[in-house]
């Protein structure tokens, strides 16, 4: 659906180098009624986006599945924050990565410690950090006199953007779901895939991508059951 | 310098323009193939990691 769009998908080819990676074959759902009638379909929907440098590091996450619209904005923010990482020396690149994240959450390292690994961005809202699974402080402090990410903004100016191409999207926030699923990771999967990178041990996909997936999408990539199994006790499972 | 979301507003609107007039996108199969041409173009890389192929899925 997103890639279909061509206006994302032209927006994309100008701008990045684009690539996919599967993580798993897709879960396929198939329930027999008993009366001739069977539905089949697929789980979708658990899906990342890693916004990288040239060099592969990561910069900025997207999980879930947004409107073309919104994806749009996330790849032109992500672009720009990609142009003003790679401006500066490589050896300040991944600070200044972890920075810009902390920055978009509004919050500092030592804050997360603090909190015992629950973020509150605004009230409502509920980020939590598995802090057993990310590794968080010494590199991610700031050097004295290190200047501010020019990128720093408050979360209301991230979002207008956004709400804004949402609105001229035509896209009624009521009855069409993919807007409830837009907000979810704007407000809070996104924040959550933030926290972890800001906090990871490697800004690579290789070490991110599982993390997000579990603390995020609540999918553990090493469980065949992809976190099902609990509830399908009683079930046969079949191997 | 000190933060201000007033700097944000370019980043946010400067992209669009050099988005328009381009090929749709062409899609690496992996993760190095898409380094290894950044390598190359000097441009930032999109990941899409999903369950399934995206190109048997509708994404």
């Amino acid at each position: 659906m997103i890639f279909s769009n061509e206006t994302v998908s032209e927006a994309l080819g100008a701008a990045f180098e684009c690539a996919w990676e599967s993580v798993g074959p897709v879960p396929q759902v198939r329930i027999d009624f008993g009366n001739g009638d069977v539905l089949e379909t697929t789980l979708g929907g658990n899906v990342l986006t890693s916004f990288c440098l040239s060099n592969g590091t990561v910069v900025d996450l997207l999980p879930g599945v947004t409107t073309p619209q919104a994806y749009l904005v996330a790849a032109q923010q992500a672009a720009g924050l990609a142009r003003t990482i790679e401006a500066r020396p490589e050896r300040q690149q991944d600070r200044a990565i972890r920075e810009a994240q902390q920055s978009f959450l509004g919050v500092w390292p030592w804050v997360l410690h603090l909190s015992g690994g629950v973020l509150a961005s605004k009230p409502g809202i509920r980020i939590a950090v598995d802090l057993d699974a990310v590794e968080p402080l010494p590199h991610v402090e700031r050097a004295p006199n290190t200047p501010s990410l020019e990128v720093a903004v408050s979360k209301s100016l991230g979002e207008l953007p956004l709400l804004t191409s949402i609105e001229l999207s035509g896209v009624s926030p009521i009855s069409d779901p993919l807007y409830a699923d837009t907000r979810k990771v704007e407000t809070i999967l996104r924040p959550q895939a933030r926290a972890v990178l800001a906090s990871a041990d490697a800004l690579t996909p290789a070490a991110v991508t599982p993390h997000v997936f579990r603390l995020v999408l609540k999918i553990d990539l090493d469980d065949p059951y992809l976190g099902l199994s609990k509830e399908l006790v009683g079930s046969r499972l079949q191997r | 310098m000190p933060i201000t979301p007033l700097l944000l507003v370019p980043l946010l609107a400067a992209p669009q323009s050099s988005f328009a007039d381009h090929p749709v996108a062409e899609w690496h199969t992996c993760f190095a193939d898409a380094r290894a041409a950044a390598a190359e173009s000097g441009r930032p890389i999109l990941l899409f990691q999903l369950f399934g192929r995206l190109d048997e899925e509708r994404c």
